[in-house]
């Protein structure tokens, strides 16, 4: 009947439906059956969201969308991987030269940690933020095939039946603490204004430790990040203390950003839909190839003066080899023979275009279409651009909006391909 | 349901093949349908509008072309929207016909019209004016712009990019 049940919600035409009729364990052990790619978005009434990707079944990436969710910064702290100074410098070099490397990369090459510790820091930071998502018990879910994963959000691949123990584990923890950790992890806590008049006030000095942390801007989250133990065992210690009204919990508004968060440039000024449109225009009204192929050099140009603007409206200076940083990171030195010829973050589009001209005087010219060296360029230069989109798109704050890029620019792709 | 003078239009559209399977998520949390269509053959244009649009809380619905989204009206898949964002230079119809169809037929005739296009003549702005569209947007527009322009014909009082 189980696997029936299973069965049918893992065929059904439209896999939407409410976390009522089937929680996270039971869509994970379907996702799983059916060796599905894609994307599960849920949605809780309560207001949060998530999302958990798939890879044939197995995770490879989940994300909570809200202000304080679980960081992989968090997570190496927690996991005493890391300490908080060691993040705030890299956080300060990721600001200031936020394109370059992920932050677990350039955690790895300044050999704060190694690539076991990321690796195994990635896959926690992806079952426990499944775990929190589990126990929603109301709100929407839908299934969305085939839709990838923000390059940033990538964990190892991880067997479903790992975070399916994980996450009844955690349930049957929290059914201990939902009442007095109404917000998870995200609750925030403030002490008592004045100790209950019969408690003995003698403590285990873990509790003692945790104490000493609170003050009412601290979520357990942060509480536990600062004292780099996992969450959950902090959160095991907060339990007796709210009971005892030592400790007050609370849904506290107005949470002050960390210092992951404002690692992130504020790409608000970024306006990558009316490039994306401006792009579009520019490509439509080219006819032949090599106008075309300038063209996509000149949209990855422009893409980075955008991003250098926002970046001064940020008051943060672009590095001038971004650009070219990203694309040797990616192997793209080029196209064809011809190598790019990049300074202060732009490709030299004149010397590019008499290559472009010389090029296909040579080889014949006609539909463009139909040459097989303009369809290779194109797909060159078109990678390069995306990178560059990747690259940029990894540094805004919202996973939601994350995606919605890079389905418009899909969208555009779309176009340079017809 | 939109009833009259659309039998033609419904025989082009399944016709064609080009009609878009009717889907549950084109309505609205109400079960009512999107205040905004967008008609526009750029996959570019019509996920960035209907992106930019839903950032702001306003849900819009796309389609390729005039043909599927008037085949969807005529069904009764969809009501009609209160704005309709019309791309002017499509393939088999383009904008300035499907306005047409839009200000000849009874149930449509209260759409507002926002004509998009690649072109802004002093001539495409008139012609877009003589066929019932009450605002004109080139490309390239700005999103932001855009989101404007469709918060005016919606008449939404204040837009908030948070």
């Amino acid at each position: 009947m189980w696997q029936k049940r299973l069965g049918d919600l893992a065929q059904a035409r439209a896999f939407q439906g409410r976390l009522e009729e089937f929680g996270l364990v039971e869509l994970l052990q379907a996702m799983s059956l059916d060796g599905k790619s894609g994307a599960l978005h849920l949605n809780a009434d309560s207001g949060g969201s998530g999302i958990v990707y798939f890879d044939q079944g197995a995770i490879v990436g989940a994300q909570e969308q809200a202000r304080d969710a679980l960081t992989l910064g968090a997570v190496l702290q927690q996991l005493q991987f890391a300490s908080e100074q060691q993040m705030d410098y890299v956080f300060h070099l990721q600001t200031q030269d936020a394109l370059g490397k992920r932050i677990g990369e350039r955690l790895v090459e300044l050999n704060i940690i190694n690539e076991q510790q990321l690796e195994r820091a990635l896959r926690t930071q992806a079952l426990w933020t499944i775990r929190e998502l589990a126990i929603w018990s109301k709100g929407d879910y839908a299934f969305h095939s085939g839709e990838r994963m923000p390059a940033d959000v990538l964990a190892p691949r991880t067997e479903t039946t790992t975070a399916i123990m994980e996450a009844l584990r955690y349930r049957h923890e929290w059914d201990a603490l939902e009442y007095v950790l109404p917000d998870g992890m995200r609750t925030h806590l403030s002490m008592a204004s004045e100790p209950p008049i019969d408690h003995p006030l003698q403590f285990h000095p873990v509790a003692w430790r945790i104490i000493s942390q609170v003050n009412k801007k601290r979520t357990v989250r942060r509480i536990a990040t600062a004292l780099r133990m996992p969450e959950l065992d902090v959160a095991r210690m907060v339990g007796p203390l709210v009971r005892e009204g030592l400790l007050i919990p609370s849904r506290a508004e107005n949470v002050p950003r960390g210092t992951e968060a404002g690692a992130r440039i504020d790409l608000g000024h970024f306006d990558l839909f009316s490039l994306l449109i401006s792009m579009e225009q520019t490509w439509i009204k080219c006819k032949t190839a090599p106008d075309k192929l300038v063209a996509l050099a000149r949209f990855i140009n422009d893409t980075m003066d955008a991003l250098a603007e926002s970046y001064r409206m940020n008051n943060v200076t672009l590095s001038p080899d971004t650009l070219a940083s990203i694309l040797e990171r990616e192997g793209i030195y080029g196209i064809g023979e011809y190598a790019f010829v990049i300074d202060n973050n732009r490709i030299a589009v004149d010397d590019f275009a008499a290559f472009c001209r010389k090029s296909f005087e040579v080889s014949g010219r006609g539909d463009t279409s139909a040459n097989p060296m303009f369809a290779d360029y194109r797909l060159q230069l078109q990678r390069a651009l995306e990178i560059a989109f990747h690259a940029i798109n990894a540094r805004v704050t919202s996973p939601a909006e994350r995606v919605q890029n890079q389905e418009a620019w899909e969208a555009l792709f779309l176009t340079f391909s017809q | 349901m939109v009833d009259n003078n659309l039998g033609d239009v419904r025989e082009r559209a399944h016709g064609t093949r080009t009609l878009v399977e009717p889907a549950p998520f084109f309505m609205d949390a109400e079960g009512e349908s999107p205040p905004v269509m967008v008609i526009d053959d750029s996959p570019a244009v019509r996920s960035v509008v209907e992106i930019s649009l839903k950032r702001v809380g306003i849900p819009a619905v796309a389609f390729e072309g005039g043909l599927p989204a008037l085949a969807a009206l005529s069904d009764g898949v969809l009501a009609p929207p209160r704005v309709l964002l019309l791309d002017i230079g499509m393939p088999k119809m383009d904008g300035y016909e499907v306005a047409r169809v839009f200000r000849t037929n009874r149930a449509l005739t209260d759409v507002r019209i926002i004509m998009l296009s690649g072109h802004d003549g002093i001539l495409d702005r008139a012609r877009a004016k003589l066929v019932g569209a009450s605002d004109f947007i080139a490309k390239p527009f700005r999103a932001a712009e855009l989101v404007r322009r469709v918060c005016v014909a919606l008449g939404m009082v204040e837009v908030s990019w948070e």
